[in-house]
């Protein structure tokens, strides 16, 4: 009798990676040979000072930005090899962003910062504004549906962005500093709330951060010092 | 360097693009502001040196005229020549120089015993005539005669030819004797020559004839004109011998051209100074040796005329430039603004580190110091530049503006201050940032005061736009407030107004994204409706695009009142103005029409056209002078009368019923004929004498014109009188068309009556016999009647007419009593005429003289015409009378009027021009009509391209062009400046966008529909306001080149077609360089963005 094993397919895959800003002197090294894997469903915290690479490394998981070495596999998809329009898909159906800076569209309301990512798949209205209620529900937010950003409190800016992260049921979650701005209450909650979230939808999320209490809400940390992964 | 000029050199070494872009821009606006200082200076001066370069004659010409009494001739003439040099010596200038003599005898014949001629001179008479035959007299002969040369005409009616001899002198009229005092002694002239005067030409009118050769009664000298004589002349003779002949000299005339090639307005100031005292320096310097000196000239009055013009002109460029410098203002509002965007985080860290309000405006005055100082040194030479580049375009070179400019200290203190202004609003965002915390004006306070500044700017436009509306400009040379304030002030207002409408609008463009279940329109739609549009882009664009619209629509408001102003100033499609020329021979306007079709191929229209009287009322206006009426040929109107008369009305259906309802039944001439044969018989007599008749046949030509034929005097003795009365010479033959439509009978006394005669009245009987075509012609005799005097102690009574046709010869015969002892004041006379005297003439009468008389259709007045008074009845009032704008008028039939006046036994011609209705003006008509020298050729096109292009006038068209390029180019200026520095200002949202998973391709499009529809939104309110200020304000603009509410009063004109090319071509543009400037910057938007947003 033989015993199988089940092999599970890592949801992010990092191999290698290498991103240098600039040449010759002035050259920046932001990544060097950084690799790690995250299995689906994890939440990973990735910890390390201001200028130490986390951002270039969520960028360059995301697509928004390219690596200058080395390969990144998203669900089973090489994103190092995408083209801009496979970037654009990416974004659009299996990664979502959250920004330190929340990310909204000033002059949008909640509920239409929310919907962006539905009006992208050309969602029937009904169907999309019955969805944004129930992400701005689900975010505690549905009172503040119509209210701008300006209108909104930090928290609750962040809030709206989790909302519209969610909107377009992306596997992947990453989210940069996202409690960067917020106080350590509302960060807490900020943090709860999206693990609450990627546990709730079985996503897989990377949260950049260098607040211990939020580290401790992951599942893992990996650390990053100049560009290096170290062990934590 | 102090520290705040280091800080300053510094930021500009790193902000040098920005800095490089509000510095194109405040030298574009500068340039533009040098070449209108250049327009307004430089342009104006070529354009009068132009205007009175193109002036005619007669308008700068200054003419001497004096009849001399005594002394030295040569002295005289040299003393005279002396003053008017004197007058014109500022400007220089050359003198021609006429002199006549004093009336001589000229042997008589059996038919004139006596007849008197006279001697002229004058050195540049060669170039007022063609010689016919011989040479121009040089001095005397051997045996002390001296050489003359006569006019052709004068010769065959004296019967003389080259070498006959003529005895002159003596006084005339009196037996033969020893000369009379103050006469020359007899003088023996030998024809050398016979010359043709030259037809068309003003100098004639310096003749004692006009060039004429003959006068069948001229006056007597010393008779007060109580007794006149057969006239012939001018004898002409070498001046040197007029000079010389003690005595002999009875007239002096000088023209003296001025040359005013370079003239300045001090120069001519200057003369006109002097001529004001130049009648008076002449009659001074020549005092007692002459009479009635006088020293007139029109120069004052075109210098007037071309003052008013310029005025007119400046102010409009004036206007033009200050629209112009609003939007030059407004691009560097935008400017100004983006260089505040771009320091916002600069000007927070000086803050922060304790800078004053004081040092961020001193920081921002100096910079804009230097920047405006760089513009000064950059823009004078560049405005010298444009402007000799205008000054090649087609439009000024017509013109004669030269592109001589140069760099000097005005247009450089122009320039400066100029760029001073412009510069001192890049200070205003400083002062704004500077000040918003102290003020922190709520978004209530804040639309308030915007509110009220808009309401306050509003009122302003509304007061300027009344003022402008009941404006009729005053006289003088500086620039006219009120044109130059309103437009500006409408047009801003309205600028301002469209753009708080905007926003509203824009708001439906929320429903829609609203309704969508796509991203790219209404993100777009979005950013149109909430994103807080710049003020001041967006009333950059508003103006601008006002400005281009209000250029283009006005420019066509103006061209179309200048076309209009010049068909009613014309009134007509072409017109030959007989009225300025001497009459060369009686009856010349006969050969007229007849040349003139062959000319033109067209059909000319004989018209009256001169001041009259109209019953007890003058016009006391001093400008108007007088009372015009107009006969012209209405049944032609349609063709013929030009000048847009209000919707609804034309010139056919005013004139229905003025005409006759049929042509003169006239007597027509045999083709071959070169005068009309007459047979006189007629017995009258006073004592034992008998009285004689001098017959003056009416002749019309093929085109209606009239004109009267003077025949040789026949002795009513009961003979039958075979009299020929020559057609006037022409190059063409005239007698295919002629018809006879009158014989006017005067019966003199071959002297006078003596009363000791006590005869009181005698019988006269008169047959005419008129040789027509050999064939029946269509004459009726029994239509044939007869006029009288209407005076109260008539001349002449109980005349009868009786009339027969019979193989082309028309018989007419009248009989009728003689007053006799009337003769001696004045001839009887009698009109026979193939018609019945017209009981009225139906007229319609300009508005402004039913105003003044009180008349309306139904009104009859009098009309003083010559001697005759014609009684006229008013059937219709018009705005104005074609061809008498700015006088009372009155318009005619010609045909009836002409009827009505012959019958008021007035001969003299009605013709004073001739028309060419529309059908008959073809290219070149002018030309040709100007070589035949048969008067002044004047056509409503070239009167219409002299109103609106013309040296004084053609500034406003070049200003207008370039405020709608200057518009244009600043339009789109402003939007790529403001478009870089939006999406610049959104480069991090863009990288968010992007980031979400919005593709780039969506991205730029949704820019480049938010641009596109707010682009749509700004420029359609620009368009909006355009047309709004160019319809409503436009027509008040287009005054009159003297500044009057032209005739007929402006309508506003809107090219839809080049406005909609404008407009479209705007947004297409606008768009075009939108989606570049959107593709390039979010291409650049990404992860680098992303990190600019404070991320690690």
């Amino acid at each position: 009798m033989s015993a199988s094993v089940e092999v599970v397919s890592p949801m992010v895959s990092v191999r290698s990676v290498d991103r240098t800003y600039g040449t010759g002197r002035t050259a920046v090294h932001a990544l060097r040979g950084i690799s790690f894997d995250v299995a689906p469903g994890e939440m990973v915290a990735l910890v390390g000072r201001s200028g130490s690479g986390k951002t270039t490394l969520l960028n360059v998981v995301g697509g928004l930005d390219r690596a200058d070495a080395g390969t990144v596999r998203v669900g089973g998809t090489e994103v190092t090899s995408l083209d801009d329009a496979g970037l654009v898909s990416l974004r659009r159906d299996m990664v979502a962003f959250i920004f330190q800076t929340f990310g909204l569209v000033p002059i949008l309301s909640a509920a239409e910062n929310v919907g962006i990512p539905l009006r992208l798949r050309s969602l029937p209205v009904a169907d999309r504004e019955r969805r944004v209620r129930l992400l701005l529900d689900l975010v505690g937010l549905g009172e503040h549906a119509d209210h701008r950003p300006d209108e909104l409190s930090g928290g609750q800016q962040q809030r709206v962005a989790i909302a519209r992260a969610l909107a377009g049921s992306p596997r992947l979650l990453i989210a940069d500093e996202p409690t960067g701005q917020l106080d350590s209450e509302t960060g807490l909650a900020v943090m709860a709330l999206i693990r609450a979230v990627v546990e709730a939808e079985g996503m897989t999320a990377i949260v950049s951060t260098h607040d211990p209490v939020m580290i401790g809400l992951a599942d893992r940390a990996i650390r990053i010092v100049d560009g290096h992964l170290v062990e934590p | 360097m102090s520290a705040g000029w280091r800080f300053v050199v510094s930021r500009a070494r790193t902000q040098s693009a920005v800095l490089l872009a509000v510095l194109v821009v405040l030298v574009a606006g500068t340039t533009l502001l040098g070449t209108c200082a250049l327009l307004l200076t430089t342009a104006q001066a070529d354009a009068l040196t132009a205007a009175l370069a193109d002036a005619a004659p007669g308008d700068v010409e200054v003419s001497t005229s004096l009849d001399v009494v005594g002394g030295d001739p040569a002295t005289l003439v040299a003393d005279a020549t002396r003053v008017i040099d004197d007058t014109l010596a500022p400007l220089g200038s050359t003198t021609s120089t006429w002199l006549t003599s004093t009336m001589l005898s000229v042997p008589g014949s059996a038919a004139e015993p006596d007849r008197q001629g006279y001697l002229a001179s004058a050195p540049d008479l060669a170039d007022h005539a063609r010689l016919t035959a011989g040479r121009w007299p040089r001095g005397r002969l051997s045996d002390g005669s001296w050489e003359t040369a006569v006019p052709e005409f004068t010769a065959q009616q004296l019967g003389l030819g080259v070498g006959s001899r003529v005895e002159l002198g003596g006084t005339p009229g009196q037996p033969a004797g020893p000369p009379v005092a103050g006469t020359p002694s007899a003088v023996s002239v030998v024809v050398v020559g016979t010359f043709a005067p030259t037809v068309a030409d003003a100098a004639w009118s310096r003749d004692v004839l006009d060039g004429a050769g003959y006068a069948p009664s001229w006056e007597k000298p010393g008779t007060a004109g109580w007794v006149t004589l057969p006239t012939y002349g001018p004898f002409v003779v070498d001046p040197s011998e007029l000079l010389g002949a003690p005595g002999g000299l009875a007239h002096l005339s000088l023209v003296a051209r001025p040359d005013l090639t370079g003239a300045t307005p001090a120069t001519l100031g200057a003369v006109r100074a002097s001529l004001a005292t130049a009648s008076r320096d002449l009659a001074a310097a020549l005092s007692d040796r002459v009479s009635y000196p006088s020293v007139a000239s029109e120069l004052p009055r075109t210098l007037d005329t071309a003052a008013s013009q310029q005025r007119v002109t400046r102010s409009g460029v004036l206007v033009l430039a200050l629209m112009g410098a609003a939007l030059v203002g407004a691009a560097l509002g935008l400017a100004g603004m983006i260089v505040s965007g771009r320091r916002r985080g600069e000007r927070e860290l000086l803050i922060a580190r304790g800078a004053g309000r004081t040092q961020e405006v001193a920081a921002a005055a100096g910079e804009s110091l230097v920047l405006a100082l760089v513009s000064a040194a950059v823009a004078a030479p560049l405005s010298v530049a444009l402007y000799q580049g205008l000054t090649r375009v087609p439009l000024l070179a017509h013109a004669g503006i030269t592109g001589h400019a140069a760099v000097t200290s005005r247009l450089v203190l122009s320039v400066l201050a100029g760029s001073l202004l412009l510069a001192s609003v890049l200070v205003v965002p400083a002062i704004r940032s500077a000040d918003r915390p102290a003020r922190a004006r709520s978004g209530l306070r804040g639309r308030a005061a915007r509110s009220g500044a808009d309401l306050l700017l509003l009122g302003l436009a509304t007061v300027s736009y009344l003022q402008l509306r009941d404006h009729t400009s005053g006289q003088g040379g500086g620039v006219d407030p009120v044109l130059v304030a309103a437009p500006v002030l409408c047009l801003a207002a309205v600028s301002v107004i469209a753009l708080r409408v905007v926003p509203w609008v824009a708001r439906g463009a929320e429903r829609y994204a609203r309704r969508s279940r796509r991203l790219v329109v209404p993100l777009a739609a979005w950013e149109v409706a909430r994103r807080p549009q710049s003020t001041v882009v967006g009333l950059l664009l508003v103006l601008g695009t006002a400005a281009a619209t209000f250029g283009v629509s006005f420019d066509r408001t103006w061209s179309a009142s200048q076309t209009d102003q010049a068909d009613a100033r014309v009134g007509t499609a072409f017109s030959v103005d007989l009225a300025p020329l001497p009459t060369l021979a009686q009856g010349a306007a006969l050969a007229d029409g007849t040349v003139l079709a062959g000319a033109t191929g067209g059909a000319p229209a004989p018209v009256t056209h001169r001041a009259v009287g109209v019953g007890a009322w003058s016009d006391s206006s001093t400008t108007s002078g007088g009372t015009w009426l107009v006969g012209a040929d209405t049944t032609r109107a349609s063709t013929l009368l030009r000048g847009r008369l209000p919707a609804g009305q034309t010139w056919a259906g005013l004139t229905a019923g003025l005409a006759p309802s049929s042509p003169v039944p006239a007597v027509p001439i045999a083709s071959d004929a070169d005068g009309v044969q007459l047979t006189i018989t007629g017995t009258a007599s006073a004592g034992e004498r008998p009285l004689r008749l001098v017959p003056t046949v009416i002749v019309q030509d093929e085109w209606g014109g009239r004109a009267p034929l003077v025949g040789p005097s026949v002795s009513l003795d009961g003979q039958s009188h075979l009299v020929t009365v020559p057609f006037p010479s022409s190059p063409r033959p005239i007698a295919a068309g002629l018809t006879v439509v009158g014989v006017d009978l005067r019966v003199t006394a071959e002297a006078l009556v003596d009363p000791a005669s006590r005869v009181l009245s005698t019988p006269l009987s008169v047959t005419a016999e008129i040789r027509g075509q050999g064939r029946q012609g269509p004459s009726d005799a029994a239509q044939w009647a007869v006029s009288l005097p209407t005076s109260s102690i008539p001349s002449v009574t109980d005349a009868t007419v009786t009339a027969a046709s019979e193989n082309g010869v028309t018989t007419v015969t009248t009989e009728a009593t003689l007053a006799t002892y009337l003769l001696s004041a004045s001839p009887a006379e009698l009109m026979l005429t193939p018609f019945a005297a017209p009981q009225e003439v139906p007229v319609v009468v300009s508005e402004d003289l039913a105003r003044a008389t009180g008349s309306g259709p139904g009104t009859e007045l009098g009309l003083t015409i010559g001697s005759a008074t014609v009684r006229a009845r008013v059937v219709a009032t018009a705005p104005y009378v074609p061809s008498a704008v700015g006088h009372p008028a009155i318009l005619a039939d010609e045909d009836l009027l002409s009827r009505a006046v012959l019958t008021q036994l007035e001969t003299a011609t009605l013709t004073d021009v001739w028309w060419l209705g529309t059908d008959d003006v073809v290219a070149g008509t002018a030309e040709r009509v100007r070589a035949l020298g048969l008067g002044e050729p004047v056509s409503a096109a070239a009167t219409a391209d002299g109103l609106s292009s013309g040296p004084l006038r053609v500034g406003i068209r070049v200003a207008l062009g370039l405020l709608v390029v200057a518009a244009v180019v600043l339009v789109v200026a402003g939007t790529v400046l403001h478009t870089v520095s939006s999406l610049e200002a959104r480069s991090v949202e863009i990288a968010r966008l992007l980031g979400i998973g919005i593709p780039r391709r969506a991205v730029v499009a949704s820019i480049a529909v938010q641009h596109a529809a707010v682009n749509l939104l700004v420029v359609g309110a620009g368009a909006v306001a355009g047309g709004a200020v160019a319809i409503v304000v436009g027509p008040h603009l287009a005054v009159s080149e003297t500044g009057q509410v032209p005739v007929p009063v402006p309508v506003p004109v809107m090219p839809w077609a080049a406005e909609a090319v404008l407009v479209a071509g705007l947004l297409v543009v606008l768009t075009a360089v939108v989606v570049p400037v959107a593709h390039l910057l979010v291409r650049r938007a990404g992860a680098a963005h992303l990190r600019l947003d404070g991320t690690s």
